[in-house]
């Protein structure tokens, strides 16, 4: 986990808006620098969040409440490094606020 | 200092107005409005937010030390919320300071944005003469602030009072240039932006530009242009302009008399224009690139010719792929921007949109698609439900051309999102 993710405080927000969502696969398709990256279901339903009102907190809720059947940690664990690929390929930045 | 005038961020990570983006250019009408300030003697200062990268701290810093009477915000819809947030930090320093907003957003939302009690006044329309007798009045004393036309303001009991509209300004050379002196022109990627006229007599339903600058053009003499041209090139070293009219070549006679000045003149250095397919022909064209066009936009829309019609375009397709040609005939680099959804667009219009982008494509044209987004003054706007579109999203923040805000009868957001995204690949393939 990068340190300066903090999932109280963190809310990730999408850079690009150039993304679709395979309503039948769950998955979503976006447009990164290096093409075109197709997300697996989970990552998918992490992206669906990523709007700037979520902090990471929320979102790791969410996914727990969505996927009940997935353990507690791995969900953290899966929302954190996610996160963190996302900031690392500059797909989202977290807490963007100008004003 | 009396007014400081200044640009609100977007609130966007990947606005196109930062200084990493392609293309950015200086808020020119702030430009004007502090030429006309300076004028009438006040003392005034630009502060561009979004390409100095500057925060709520900074701007804070800024009218803590500048001090500044009176501040002057321009909004778009898109930088509405931070206007407010901007106008909310000027009276946190100073409850004093008189703010005024204006910009194409407050001119139809003048109440909306006077409901916020850190807004004073809204200039709506053309803010020039408008701002300049409201700094005299609220800076001088002088005048009475409701035969201000143009005016918005609150009233004694709460309310709002709209001083009666102020016609535009008929003769645009009595205009000073804009004060570029004030604007850090070194971070525009694009800094050489030149307006040599104003209005347009298109009805597309999803522009509001009738609305904010008139239905008719207003244009500046070819001398007055000229003259600017001269200065931007000589002063400030600029060698790339972007006439920014909403139709450089609305009066076609007129763009080939500019055309012929800048060649006589030798001031043919690179430039890049807005046009349409309806407005153009093979000897403007060929006089705009031997006078230093280098590229010409044209709004291009829809593939579907019934799509077209329908959001009251008023080009034909068969026009706009002669246009794009003839422009790469002569050595113009044409692009085309496309919007998507229209209200009427089905799957199948979408298949012809996209059989135009290949084609522009073939012939070398550059494309871009933006989301149709209803901003207030356009008849999209006014008309929603008569058009069949739902308004899935209010928060004007999400107003930037990228994120679907509107589901029509066809497309729900994500079909909107899907078919965008193809388009964004195709229009970059």
């Amino acid at each position: 986990m990068s340190p300066s993710l903090n999932p109280y405080y963190n809310r990730p927000r999408r850079v690009s808006e150039i993304w679709k969502l395979n309503r039948n696969t769950g998955e979503v398709i976006a447009l990164a620098t290096e093409g075109l990256v197709r997300f697996n279901p989970l990552a998918s339903a992490i992206w669906l969040m990523l709007d700037g009102q979520n902090t990471i907190t929320s979102i790791i809720e969410n996914i727990t409440t969505a996927y009940p059947d997935n353990d507690i940690l791995s969900i953290d664990s899966d929302v954190m490094s996610f996160v963190d690929y996302l900031v690392n390929h500059r797909l989202i930045v977290l807490n963007w606020s100008p004003l | 200092m009396d007014v400081m005038l200044i640009q609100p961020p977007t609130p966007c990570p990947n606005s196109p107005h930062s200084s990493d983006s392609t293309l950015s250019t200086p808020p020119i009408s702030l430009g004007y409005i502090a030429s006309m300030l300076i004028k009438a003697g006040f003392s005034v200062d630009i502060v561009d937010m979004e390409i100095s990268g500057m925060r709520g701290k900074d701007i804070l810093k800024t009218i803590e030390e500048y001090a500044p009477r009176m501040v002057g915000i321009s909004t778009t819809t898109l930088t509405f919320k931070n206007a407010l947030r901007v106008a909310a930090i000027a009276k946190t320093i100073n409850p004093e300071i008189s703010t005024v907003l204006g910009g194409p957003h407050v001119t139809f939302m003048a109440d909306e944005a006077l409901s916020h009690p850190q807004v004073d006044y809204v200039v709506r329309g053309e803010g020039e003469l408008t701002l300049t007798e409201l700094a005299g009045h609220v800076l001088n004393g002088s005048g009475d602030r409701s035969n201000i036309r143009g005016l918005s303001m609150h009233n004694h009991t709460g309310g709002v009072i709209h001083n009666i509209e102020r016609s535009l300004i008929r003769d645009l050379d009595m205009l000073p240039f804009p004060a570029r002196h004030l604007l850090p022109l070194h971070l525009y990627s694009a800094p050489g932006l030149i307006m040599t006229g104003r209005g347009c007599d298109g009805r597309c339903i999803f522009c509001a530009a009738r609305g904010i600058s008139g239905n008719r053009y207003r244009l500046r003499s070819v001398k007055n242009v000229i003259s600017e041209i001269e200065k931007i090139s000589t002063l400030l070293g600029l060698k790339l302009l972007f006439f920014g009219d909403d139709t450089f070549t609305a009066m076609p006679e007129r763009t080939r008399e500019l055309c012929r000045e800048l060649i006589n003149k030798g001031l043919q250095m690179n430039w890049m224009c807005e046009t349409r397919a309806d407005r153009i022909d093979r000897e403007t064209l060929k006089l705009m690139a031997d006078a230093g066009c280098a590229v010409a936009q044209f709004g291009a829309e829809s593939g579907s010719q019934s799509i077209l019609n329908s959001v009251r375009k008023g080009i034909t397709i068969k026009a706009l792929l002669e246009a794009v040609k003839t422009a790469q005939d002569v050595g113009i680099h044409p692009t085309c921007s496309f919007m998507f959804p229209h209200p009427e667009d089905t799957w199948e219009t979408v298949k012809e949109t996209m059989s135009l982008i290949k084609k522009l494509k073939a012939i070398g044209a550059g494309t871009a698609i933006s989301l149709t987004t209803p901003f207030p003054g356009t008849y999209l706007s006014a008309h929603l439900s008569d058009l069949g579109l739902r308004l899935i999203c209010d928060d004007t923040d999400q107003y930037n051309f990228s994120i679907p805000v509107i589901e029509t009868k066809n497309f729900d957001v994500w079909d909107i999102r899907e078919i965008y995204t193809d388009l964004v690949m195709l229009c970059l393939s």
